[in-house]
């Protein structure tokens, strides 16, 4: 078996996790004001804006798969650097029972929060309006059970398990001829694969947050996963993409153009794309998808590798930020939804308040207790690869 | 107990080589049961038929092939000399046998039946089904008791294989004969769980009826003084 990236700490991996951490907080408090997203964002303002749009649907399709990516290169790493029964016992500790504390916590939060909405929104959103009328009815129906945003969490567990399912079932040879594959078969293979994944739901491809694992999600993102661990083990899979890495950014941007173009103005359930125009929009979504992806890897490859205070210490704090992040989001949204500012100082309201909020609770709550041990693992400058999240 | 467990090293080393042993079908296993909850949790009619119709397929194979694969082959391919020739007791053999039998079939049933009923209790389908797929699903676990009894006690590939077809094609006289009780049938469609003296009492049956028979194997077993 190839020794793989372990050697040497790579700070591209930490950074690059940080700051896609940040991209997701701004993502969130950006839906608030998205057009496209205004009859689901339970928080949805009054005044909505179509830049918010163009920023939120452009890092929706890389974020995430860029999460994947490093989940991916971390796993074969943790794998590769402990052993399996080692692996087992820090995701267990790490993943899922953080899973486990959190979701309940954040599920009664969240609730709190609506509550908190219904009561005292002035003007409420569409959602709000619909959950208004549903607690009307003389039987409410329950809240549908979700794992809100953890589902990264709880998908990530059942990527582990596929990754023990492949890696006794597939044999090393046809694992070794993929991942020497050039380019654009590589592209090809993927988009196959991602393809018919991303048919299935509707565009742009919603949060798998429901209580079961999402097919098409493990399809989608365990690709980026497989990508991220065959990419620690043969770093020439993804550098093979340097040579031509503005090409593919720009084949990506121009997708992510016509992919935007093509998005009806409001996601309703009567403006479903289907048919062709349906098949069109997922290639694009595909293609941008893939390509955005890699190219941020590549990118920060190249000028993220070094070590930074502001970046090591968001890193370090990141898995707070990320578990806790959403329900303050709402909140601040909710607050000023009755509130008649411009709507960029809302969204920077939001997003900096949402950010100081969870960095002051990582501080007194978290920060010199035993969580901190857990979320935040090896400290930056304690330990000589990246850190296993 | 305790002097069965008296070797307790090599009954651990025999259960871990019935894992190498059973690894790709336990891979398998595992991706066919995440494949099975995701259709069954796609939440549509179709999905969730062609999910159960998958997931007790599932459940049968992996007890059929584990019994055969780790007991009556173990005769058959001559690697019970092999197993001679350690420093274990038929006893310990056997206990080994028993434990690695149940915990590559137990849990992955465990797993599979609490993803289908959790798939159930989130969804619309009406949780009046609970009892029936508890019942079907305690129904195939006491198939795979009695013939991983007659795998251990016989080591005999045609009598296990008999006794797997029989216990099989009883499962759908099972969901037959169930599904005729008014008890059962009448509270399919209900909102909630509607447990009764029926339900409990037939699944209080299988369960001492499972239990009953892998006792009997373990004190069968325990008789034994020699390999062969």
């Amino acid at each position: 078996m190839n020794s793989g990236q372990g050697a040497t700490r790579l700070y591209y991996m930490d950074n690059l996790r940080a700051l896609a951490m940040l991209v997701g907080l701004f993502f969130h408090a950006a839906l608030a004001y998205s057009p496209l997203l205004h009859s689901f964002w339970p928080a949805a303002d009054a005044q909505n804006h179509w830049l918010f749009d163009v920023f939120a649907q452009f890092s929706h399709l890389f974020r995430m798969p860029v999460f994947f990516m490093l989940a991916g290169f971390f796993c074969a790493l943790l794998l590769q650097k402990r052993g399996a029964k080692a692996f087992c016992k820090n995701r267990l500790l790490r993943i899922a029972l953080p899973l486990i504390l959190f979701l309940p916590i954040l599920s009664i939060s969240m609730m709190w929060i609506i509550l908190f909405a219904l009561e005292n929104v002035q003007n409420p959103s569409p959602f709000l309006s619909f959950v208004y009328k549903m607690m009307a009815m003389p039987n409410p129906p329950p809240p549908p059970l979700s794992t809100m945003h953890l589902w990264f969490l709880y998908h990530l567990l059942f990527l582990y398990l596929l990754t023990f399912v492949f890696k006794t079932l597939i044999p090393e040879h046809l694992i070794k001829h993929l991942t020497s594959l050039k380019p654009l078969p590589l592209l090809l293979v993927c988009s196959a694969l991602i393809l018919p994944a991303l048919y299935v739901v509707s565009a742009p491809f919603p949060a798998p947050e429901w209580i079961f694992p999402a097919l098409w999600a493990l399809v989608f993102y365990g690709v980026f996963f497989a990508l991220g661990y065959a990419y620690f083990f043969k770093p020439n899979l993804l550098k093979q993409f340097e040579a031509h890495l503005p090409f593919y950014l720009l084949v990506g941007l121009i997708s992510y153009a016509l992919y935007y173009y093509l998005l009806p103005s409001q996601l309703l359930p009567d403006t479903q794309i289907i048919g062709l125009q349906k098949l069109a929009i997922t290639g694009l979504e595909t293609i941008s998808s893939i390509t955005l992806t890699i190219s941020v890897l590549l990118y920060a490859k190249r000028w993220l590798n070094f070590s930074n205070t502001l970046l090591a210490y968001i890193s370090k704090v990141s898995y707070w930020v990320y578990l806790v992040h959403l329900p303050i989001v709402f909140w601040l949204q909710f607050l000023l939804m009755d509130v008649n500012w411009h709507l960029g100082l809302k969204f920077f309201i939001a997003s900096i308040g949402t950010l100081s909020l969870c960095l002051i609770s990582f501080h007194l709550l978290v920060s010199w207790t035993w969580l901190a041990r857990m979320l935040v693992g090896n400290a930056p400058n304690k330990c000589l690869t990246g850190s296993e999240n | 107990m305790s002097k069965l467990l008296s070797n307790s090293v090599m009954v651990k080393h025999l259960i871990i080589k019935d894992w190498e042993l059973m690894k790709k079908s336990i891979a398998a296993y595992m991706g066919a049961g995440i494949l099975v909850i995701g259709l069954m949790g796609m939440a549509t009619a179709f999905t969730f038929n062609v999910g159960a119709i998958l997931m007790i397929t599932l459940l049968i194979v992996i007890g059929a092939r584990s019994a055969i694969e780790l007991v009556v082959n173990e005769k058959k391919e001559q690697t019970l000399p092999f197993i001679m020739s350690l420093p274990i007791s038929a006893q310990d053999y056997a206990l080994a046998k028993l434990l690695s039998n149940l915990a590559m079939y137990v849990v992955p049933w465990l797993i599979l039946v609490l993803g289908m009923l959790a798939v159930i209790v989130s969804t619309p389908i009406y949780n009046g089904v609970i009892p029936l797929v508890i019942l079907v699903s305690a129904f195939i676990l006491l198939s795979y008791c009695c013939y991983l009894a007659t795998a251990l006690i016989t080591v005999s590939e045609g009598l296990t294989i008999s006794v797997m077809i029989v216990t099989n094609l009883l499962i759908n006289g099972f969901i037959f004969w169930i599904l005729r009780m008014p008890d059962i049938h009448l509270s399919l469609e209900a909102a909630t769980a509607s447990w009764n003296a029926t339900s409990l009492t037939i699944l209080a049956g299988e369960i001492v009826i499972s239990l009953g028979i892998l006792l009997f194997t373990y004190y069968w077993q325990k008789r034994l003084t020699t390999f062969l």
